[in-house]
């Protein structure tokens, strides 16, 4: 648990600054907004090959408490207009959460 | 004249370029990373070689077998698998409908594949290596022709 409260976490991630809305949808049906923080930063990667692969790297951090309770695998998020599908949901254990996409 | 081992190479390029699955994109000996958006690739890398003579006088022949590694990449959110094998189909007979690369070697055949995935990337990423194994042979004096 961290030190900080709900709306503390909330304020480093607002939308003024550096946050951003994802609407994000559930598998099992249900949609609801949250806010974030998105990353798409250069990525390289090997693919057991001679040469990588070049791409981004796409991730969400929003507060855990912000997230619907069965947020998981293959639930889909909007972001600036593209459409991600979530494939690992990754709680840090102090109340922020990060999620990897997949770009659709 | 060139090595006949570049001939050689130059003939496989020649083969596996405009595959239904690749279509252009072949590229010889690329050492910088591959975008995403370029993909699906084909990649055509000299591997190794090993030599032998095969006669006793000299000028003596030499046997020659050169590996070379056909590395096919492709990204996708679904059917990677499919997509690796649609690749590997396609080369390999491309490849092989031409086991002497236009007469200039004795044979060429399929030693392995391997198959990797990768999704740490905005979208999953796999690779087919095959690997084709060609044998050659040269004068020990004269590498730009076959003996």
């Amino acid at each position: 648990m961290g030190v900080e409260t709900e709306a503390d976490r909330l304020f480093m991630i607002n939308t003024t600054d550096f946050g951003t809305t994802a609407t994000y949808t559930l598998v099992a049906g249900g949609v609801s907004s949250v806010v974030g923080i998105f990353d798409n930063e250069y990525f390289e990667a090997d693919a057991n090959t001679n040469v990588g692969f070049v791409s981004t790297q796409p991730r969400f951090v929003c507060t855990s408490a912000s997230l619907p309770a069965t947020a998981g695998y293959n639930d889909t998020a909007v972001i600036n207009a593209s459409t991600y599908k979530v494939r690992v949901v990754q709680s840090d254990g102090t109340g922020m959460t990060t999620l990897i996409l997949e770009k659709q | 004249m060139s090595h006949l081992r570049k001939q050689i190479r130059d003939r496989i390029i020649t083969n596996v370029t405009n595959l239904t699955s690749t279509g252009s994109r072949v590229y010889q000996t690329r050492l910088y990373p591959v975008a995403s958006v370029s993909l699906p690739t084909l990649l055509v890398y000299t591997v190794s070689e090993t030599s032998e003579p095969e006669t006793m006088s000299r000028p003596r022949k030499i046997i020659r077998r050169v590996d070379f590694a056909l590395e096919g990449m492709v990204n996708g959110t679904s059917g990677l698998d499919d997509s690796l094998d649609a690749i590997a189909k396609d080369v390999e007979e491309a490849i092989l409908a031409d086991p002497t690369c236009n007469a200039l070697a004795k044979d060429t055949v399929l030693t392995g594949t391997e198959i990797d995935y990768n999704a740490s990337g905005e979208q999953p990423v796999g690779s087919v290596k095959m690997t084709f194994q060609v044998t050659y042979r040269t004068t020990e004096t004269e590498s730009e022709s076959p003996a």
